[in-house]
Order: C-alpha cells, then structure tokens, then sequence
C-alpha cells in the first residue's frame, strides 16, 4: 500500500458521501459501495447500474447469463426484506419478467421507496460464503472483521475481529481462529479456497475503512471464496 | 527513564508519608493504614496528621501539613471530599509552593465521581486541578493506592505484610486487586513485587503505570483488572511495549455487552465492545484470562514457571481418568498439541515403568497406574523432560496412599529442577485430592512446580503459556 494511501479512492467515496449526505441517507448505494470496493481492489462480480429495462438487457447480455438483479433506491437498506433481490435469472425473458416483479414487490412493501435502478451483475458460480467487515469502535477506531457468512451470520457469529492496521501475521491468526475453517481448507470434496484472495480482501476493507473516516461499519457479505479467489457479492457501506 | 517514571519511581521509593485523616480509632481506615505500614516495615518517616491526638501507634502527630519540619515525598488522604479538597488547597498545594517536596499523593477516601453524582464530579475535577497546577500527581480518589514491598511503602488498609516477589498488580478495583493477595497468601502462591489501585483513575492511570512497570527488573508478571481505557491507540503501543518485557495476564469484564442494537450492518450487530478488546489484547500479546479462576492461576503459575519455547505437551498421569479429561483439553485445544515421543524416550518409560503402564497411547501420554514408587515419579518426569520433542510437562496424580507424601513431590521436584536453567522446561502438576494432599502440594509449590485440582486449570494456565511464546515468536520477528 502506498503511503499516501489510496487517493482515488478516497476522493470517489468523498464524492459519493456527500451525494448520501445531501439525500439524509446514512448508507451508500449499492452500486456507489461497488464503486468504492472497485477503487480499493475489492473483487466483485461483473455487472452495472441498469435505469431501465433496455439497459438492464444490455448489462446482462455484456456479462452473460445467468445474472442476479438488485433494487437500488435511497429508501432502501434491507433490500431482500422487500423482495428486492432476484438471483438466479437464466434469460433475457426471465429478466423483464423479474424487473417488473421487484418493482411490484418493492411498491408493494415500501410504496414511497424510490427506485434510481438496479444492479445487474454475474451471477457466481459455488463457494464458501464469508463476510468480511469493518466496524468503526470509539475507543480503537476502525476494527476489521472475517467469518463464516451468510445469512445466519449474527446466529453463529463465527467470526475473528483484530484492529487496524492489521499486519499480515493478524490476518492468518483471523483465518485459523474461526470454527468454520474447515470449510475453507476443502470439507468433504470442496476445493481448498484461495487464502491470498481473501486476505487481501481482509487488507483492502482495512484500508478503506482507515482512509475514510466517515466509514461506520462495512458488509462484504458473502464474500464467496473459491479455489479461484474472492469475490464480494454483496458490498453495504453504512456512513457516520 | 522518562518524567512519568521518574515521577512514579519517587512515589513508589516514597522515603517519607504523611497520613491526612489519621486515626486514633483502630476501627478506621486511617488507623488501618498506619499500622499495615507497621506490619510490612516501612522504614521511612511516618507523619499522621491529627489535630486532635498527640500520637497514633508511636508516630508524633502533626496538626497540619505545612508542620512537618521535614521533606515529604507522599501524601496519604483519609478524609471526606469535602475536608479533603479543603486541606490540598490550604495546606498542600502551599507546601509544595514552599518546599517543592511531594511528588504525590494517594486519595484513600471516595465520595467523587463515582458517585455518580454532578457535586462528586465537581469535586474531583476540582481536586484534579488543584494538584495538576501545583505539579503533583493524584492516585485515587477512591482507592487502595499502592504497595512496593522492596522501599516497603504500603498505603493499603487491607494488605499487611507480604512475601516479596515478581508479580505486580495494577487494579481498577481495590478490592478485586486485595482480594487475590489475600487469596494467594494462605500458602504463598505468589510473592508481591508492586500494587497499585487507581479507584477512579483521576490522573495516573493504567497505561503510564503498566508502561512504568514494563521497566522494572524486578516485576515478572503483571497481573492486570481492567474495566476500560479511553485512548485506544495509546493503550495499544504501550500494551506492545509491556508484552515484549513481561508475561501481563488481563481479566477484562464486558462479555455480555452487545453490539449497538439499531445497527444497520451484520458487522455492526456482533461487533461488541468485548470483540474488539478480545482482538486488541491478541494483537498487543497481553494473556487475556476469561474467568476469575484461570486469571488468578495464570499470574500465580507465570510467576514460577520458566517460559515455554514450543507447544508440544506430554502428559504424564498415575491417574487414568484425570489423564483422559487432560488430554480431551489438549485435543480441542487451538494453541497446544500433544507430544510425540522418540522411540528412545518409549523405550525407556517402558522400562522404567511397570508392565501394567501404558507409554505413547496416544502420542505424548504416559499412565503409570497406581504401580509407582518414590523414584519412578523421578525417573519418569525426568525422561519425558529430556525428550527433545516436548515443550512442557502435564503431571497428574491421585497419591496413592501406601506412598508418604513428601518423597513423591520431592523426587519429581528434583527432577523438574535438574534440568538446566537454559531452556528448562515448565511442569505443572494436577493433584487431585485438594485440600487432602495439601502436604504433597506445599513440597511442589514449594520447589516451583504450581499445583491444581483440576486438569481443566492446569491445561489452562499451559495454553496460556503456549500463548505467550506465539505472541512472542510474533514480536520477535
């Protein structure tokens, strides 16, 4: 990591903080938290911002099929709790039909919610989910966090914290603290994942979070880890 | 040595104390705290102060501060807050003002901030400006203040005399920190370098005193209670600086804080406080102890033991089942793992042992049975000890009754102790009967093996150890 830290990345997060700011949104957009992950070498899966139907086809047809889809919107944090999350689309038919099926569900749950678009982007492939997170602590400033992801994360809460900046001695004691690091040295026939990929994921959620104090916790959840690398499937940036 | 350690230094090596609120009734604690000074041999100037009595346990009394014809290194207060910031106004800081003599001052007596009251705040924030501006440095309010039994300053109304040795406490509760000497003392479990208790830690505070003492020869262990620190990143470069010179054991309540309830991120909802002083004590190499018990054996057994240079463990039993529960522990275990013996090594236990013995089943473990004499427990510990492969030794007995209960602890004393000073290898003993073999005990103890009932405990304090040596190789590098 270079002393000045990550210039362009800082000033692309600053840009978009002040966007949130300006709209009384505590949290960054989907596509605006991809962006900043992208500027700290954040690995996430292909894709981009679709504001309608015609760019949604066009974003799928670039990264191929099958694709996942999310609602992006100012209103909304949780977005699966509205039925904002689609995975699983096969084809150009099954994408129109689940753009008008999530602006239906979002309406129906949220029905002031704006929708600014949705997310479109590759849909991964079979791996370990992990969560790597930032949490801003008043006492020792930002602390980063690895785990067993998923959405059961808060029931096993099996996950490592250590404070940053983190060497990388402190990211190999995280990776062998947590219970579930059998999953990731290949259990019953899974490939052995990449530990490199993730732990420079673990490094680059360190340095975001250091670099940008209005940061008050980041999700990378899951991070799927593969034999291959990491790739962050789902990135939430709460601000300050 | 830097103005705060030296500032400190002059408090600790204090070579003359004045008590404000001495006593004259043997109920108080400003009586308590003269004769504790009594009890330990304090051998400096004592001044009590009280207008109303000519002397108290032989000392003259003063009626105030500014009377003592003599140089005053620390002042002790036993007053009400009231009375209290009254006398550091009037008196205090106008000696120090003349005489420029006391380096600091112990505040015994409590009634601020914690009583949670706008007046008990108040009144502390005046105390500390008070002597802030005049240049001296407050311990306390509310608190035990401080023990160093090499210059014998003792400020405590609890601690009486005590044997000197390698651990030194830092308390941010008085009576937690009084409560584990006191624990320790039946049997000399551990010897007594330096106390200090801060109470509501107005001024000097956890990390300058933890820094002072990371620099003392004397102190081995650091035996640390910890309810919280302000400034994380100072807390975290002098708790590194600590951890490289001493073994500091931590017992830091707040396990069942939870995470902020209204968080908005997965991270945000497990990410307790406790979390995050779990990773700051890993990261800095301090020896977190998560129960009261496993706090108190860790410091007692650091004091004594040797370090531990690896984490291969061979466990030695007479005692089946208390070798099994032993090992369960060890298998489960993320810092230690069992020994493997050399054949050499088997061969020889094999020999040495009954036939009824098991050797190297599993790997690292050796049940004698009940078919051991004075010598075998020797020559046993001695062989698993010279092994190369092993790091450290787990022994675990149920005495058997034909067996006096000395010779047994002598023989595997002595063999513990035969091993060269470089690299001698820590041995902790289980011995199972209690209180019941408490003769047994006191020969271990005694020749510097620490003694437990439970395997539990003992693997305890041997993880721990373990522990130390990674935190070590890690700052080593």
């Amino acid at each position: 990591m270079q002393c000045e830290g990550n210039v362009d990345g800082r000033e692309l997060f600053l840009e978009h903080y002040k966007l949130a700011k300006r709209e009384h949104r505590n949290f960054l957009l989907e596509n605006e938290a991809a962006e900043v992950c992208r500027m700290y070498s954040i690995p996430l899966p292909d894709g981009g911002l679709a504001v309608d139907k015609a760019s949604a086809v066009l974003i799928a047809d670039g990264v191929g099929y099958p694709v996942v889809m999310k609602v992006v919107s100012p209103e909304i944090i949780h977005k699966s709790d509205v039925g904002g999350v689609r995975v699983g689309i096969h084809s150009k038919e099954q994408l129109v039909e689940a753009y008008d099926s999530i602006i239906d569900s979002v309406k129906k749950h949220q029905s002031t919610a704006e929708v600014r678009g949705f997310v479109v982007a590759k849909m991964a492939g079979k791996g370990v989910e992990t969560i790597v997170g930032l949490k801003r602590d008043a006492v020792f400033g930002s602390a980063v966090m690895f785990g067993i992801g998923g959405i059961f994360v808060e029931v096993y809460k099996d996950v490592s914290f250590r404070v940053c900046p983190v060497r990388n001695g402190d990211i190999e004691e995280m990776l062998g603290e947590i219970r579930g690091r059998v999953l990731l040295e290949g259990f019953r026939g899974m490939p052995k994942v990449n530990m490199d990929a993730l732990k420079k994921v673990i490094m680059a959620v360190c340095s975001l979070g250091m670099e940008n104090p209005e940061v008050s916790s980041v999700d990378l959840n899951p991070v799927l880890a593969t034999g291959e690398g990491a790739l962050a499937l789902d990135a939430r940036i709460i601000l300050q | 040595m830097n103005e705060v350690s030296e500032t400190l230094e002059r408090i600790f090596k204090a070579r003359s104390i004045a008590v404000v609120g001495a006593s004259t009734d043997p109920t108080k604690p400003g009586h308590e705290i003269l004769k504790n000074m009594i009890h330990i041999g304090y051998k400096g100037s004592v001044f009590p102060i009280n207008p109303n009595a000519d002397s108290i346990l032989n000392f003259k009394c003063y009626p105030r501060l500014l009377d003592i014809p003599e140089p005053i290194d620390l002042v002790v207060f036993v007053l009400p807050p009231n009375l209290t910031l009254k006398i550091v106004e009037e008196e205090l800081v106008e000696r120090k003002r003349k005489f420029g003599d006391t380096a600091g001052v112990v505040m015994v007596g409590g009634g601020f901030r914690e009583t949670g009251t706008r007046e008990g705040e108040e009144n502390e924030n005046r105390l500390k400006q008070l002597l802030r501006s005049a240049g001296i440095r407050l311990i306390g309010p509310n608190c035990q203040g401080i023990i160093d039994t090499t210059s014998r300053v003792n400020t405590t109304f609890d601690i009486g005399d005590y044997k000197k040795g390698a651990v030194s406490v830092i308390t941010q509760s008085g009576a937690l920190g009084c409560s584990f000497l006191m624990w320790a003392k039946f049997n000399e479990l551990i010897g007594l370098d330096r106390f200090v208790s801060f109470g509501n830690m107005a001024d000097v505070d956890v990390a300058e005193v933890l820094e002072h003492l990371a620099g003392v020869p004397s102190t081995k262990v650091i035996w640390v209670y910890l309810e919280g620190y302000a400034d994380g990143k100072r807390f975290m470069e002098v708790a590194r600086k600590a951890s490289s010179r001493k073994l500091v054991v931590v017992l830091k309540p707040g396990k069942t804080q939870l995470g902020a309830t209204a968080a908005f991120s997965h991270t945000g909802a497990i990410a307790g406080e406790d979390q995050i002083w779990d990773a700051v004590f890993k990261q800095t190499g301090l020896i977190r102890a998560y129960s009261l018990q496993e706090f108190y054996d860790t410091t007692r057994a650091f004091e004594k033991l040797p370090v531990i240079n690896g984490n291969r463990i061979a466990v030695l039993t007479v005692c089946g089942g208390l070798g099994t529960l032993c090992i369960e522990e060890i298998a489960v275990s993320h810092h230690l793992k069992m020994a493997c013996f050399s054949e050499e090594t088997k061969q020889r236990l094999r020999a040495l042992l009954a036939p009824t013995a098991s050797v190297g089943r599993p790997e690292g473990y050796v049940d004698t049975t009940g078919a051991v004499t004075e010598m075998t427990h020797y020559d046993a510990m001695r062989v698993a000890l010279e092994d190369e492969q092993v790091d450290g030794v787990i022994f675990l007995t149920t005495p058997p009754a034909f067996l006096p209960p000395r010779g047994w602890a002598e023989q595997l004393a002595k063999a513990y102790n035969s091993q060269p000073p470089i690299g001698k290898k820590p041995v902790v003993a289980v011995v199972g009967f209690g209180d019941s073999a408490r003769e047994s005990k006191e020969v271990l103890e005694h020749e510097g093996i620490p003694t437990f009932d439970f395997p539990e405990s003992a693997f305890r304090v041997m993880n721990n150890l373990a522990k130390y040596h990674l935190y070590r190789e890690r700052f080593a590098n």
